[in-house]
This record gives C-alpha cells, structure tokens and sequence, in this order.
C-alpha cells in the first residue's frame, strides 16, 4: 500500500478532438468553441480523465470511492495539448473505521506551464485480500 | 464568453449506458460503477456513477455563471455526500455564496445532496 510521500509515475496525456469529444459524449458536458484564432478548449473537468493515470497506479482500486476533489484550472487546456500529470499521496488517515488516501496532482503543458493542480480524496475499501 | 451574474442549473438523467461510457473514456473500470454482480456484494447494492462524470455538471454550471473566466484560473472543491445511481435525475446547483465572492456548490439527486462544495471563478 501507498505511504505518505509515494511519488507516482507521471501520467502524460495528448489532448486530441477525439479525446475532448468523447469525454463530451460520455458525460454530456457541451463542446466549447475557440475563437479563430485559437483551438477549442476542453471542458476543465476533461482533467478527471487527464489524471486518471495516476489513480490507475494505486494499489487499492476495485472498491475504492471517491470522497472529495478539489480542482484549480490555471489555464485552458486545448486540442494539441501534450499533458504530463505529477503525483504524490500527501495524506493517509482514518475516519470511522474508513481508510483515507489523498493525492496530489498537478499537470503541466509542453510548455512546462501548469495548467491544473488537485487535490483527490479515497477511501479505500476494506481489506480483504491483505491490502493495509 | 460572457459571464451571467446569476445562480445557474444544470441537469440530467444519469444512465447505465453514461456510466460505461465514462468509463471507457477514463479508464476508470472499477467494477463499482460497470459490474452489477459485483456492485450489488458492496454496501451500494447496485452500480453507481463515477462521482467525477458528475463532476461535469457542475462545470457546465459554473461556465454559464463565470465564462471564460472558469477555464482560466476557475477553483473548485467538492466532497461527495452520496451516491448516484443509473436513472438518477441530477441537477447542479450553483449559487452565490452567503459570504465572499465564490459560489456554493451543491448536486441533488433523489431530493438530497450527492456533491457539496464551493467554487469560484478566475480572476477577470
């Protein structure tokens, strides 16, 4: 199981028309429209799905349930877009008898500029098969 | 993109088939939100939606109240107090809050709140 300081693989992420669109599709969330000048942007919360790869890498999946998210969309986020998303567990703790993980993110551009940074709160499903 | 000065709703009805999709966009296969044999041995008793599909409604929300000004520097911070199921009809909240100059952040499905939380715009 994870501890407080696990860094996560860095999770990277291309931002295709296909990809914005699909996430449209499947959550209903409108498409957005770019001026001329500019390519369209992607709904902010595509970044539940930029950062997923970071979740995929912990331990304690099958059950688990998200708690709590925090998100701060620094900069739009458009088609052409090359993502790479940082991790770190920045928090374990219980509450009720419930196992708590929190993981930080923050995902930045080809340009190195941060784009989105979060915060993602777990908890952890029971134990059954010996996870801690 | 112009901003709206006032409260903002958002909804609609969550399907199995919405559930799946997300999933496969995601890549959050939990079997929690796609398994129903294996759903219906946790405490849910069925599937439920991935609580950040629902995240997406809250975003359409704040759009309409902020503009551009939620793509750009935009906050958000939620937990969730409930779950979703398929059929559920969902709607976003999004209204001024009672001190400061963010928003108050509440999802409801079933007459309760399923998401609660605050958010705000960027900076003009």
């Amino acid at each position: 199981m994870e501890t407080v300081g696990t860094q996560l693989d860095p999770v990277p992420f291309r931002v295709t028309g296909d990809a914005v669109r699909a996430y449209c599709e499947a959550t209903g969330h409108p498409q957005m429209a770019g001026s001329e000048a500019d390519q369209s942007p992607a709904p902010p919360t595509l970044a539940s799905v930029y950062t997923y790869g970071l979740v995929a890498q912990l331990r304690a999946k099958e059950g688990a349930i998200l708690a709590g998210q925090s998100f701060r969309f620094l900069q739009p986020v458009r088609e052409g877009d090359e993502l790479r998303t940082d991790g770190v567990i920045i928090e374990r703790f219980e509450k009720r008898g419930r196992q708590f993980m929190v993981l930080e993110t923050e995902t930045r551009n080809q340009q190195g500029d941060l784009v989105c940074s979060g915060r993602l709160t777990r908890i952890l499903p029971d134990a059954p098969s010996g996870e801690a | 993109m112009e901003a709206a000065s006032s409260p903002a709703r958002c909804g609609r009805t969550i399907t199995q088939e919405m559930i799946d999709r997300y999933a496969d966009v995601s890549g959050d296969l939990n079997p929690l939100h796609i398994d129903e044999a294996f759903a219906s041995r946790t405490a849910f008793g069925r599937t439920i939606a991935h609580g950040q599909l629902l995240l997406s409604l809250v975003s359409e929300a704040m759009i309409i109240v902020c503009g551009d000004r939620w793509l750009d520097g935009g906050e958000l911070d939620v937990r969730f107090t409930a779950p979703v199921f398929s059929g559920d009809a969902v709607t976003a909240h999004v209204d001024p809050a009672d001190e400061g100059d963010g928003y108050a952040v509440e999802l409801r499905a079933r007459d309760r709140a399923v998401i609660l939380g605050t958010a705000r715009c960027g900076a003009a």
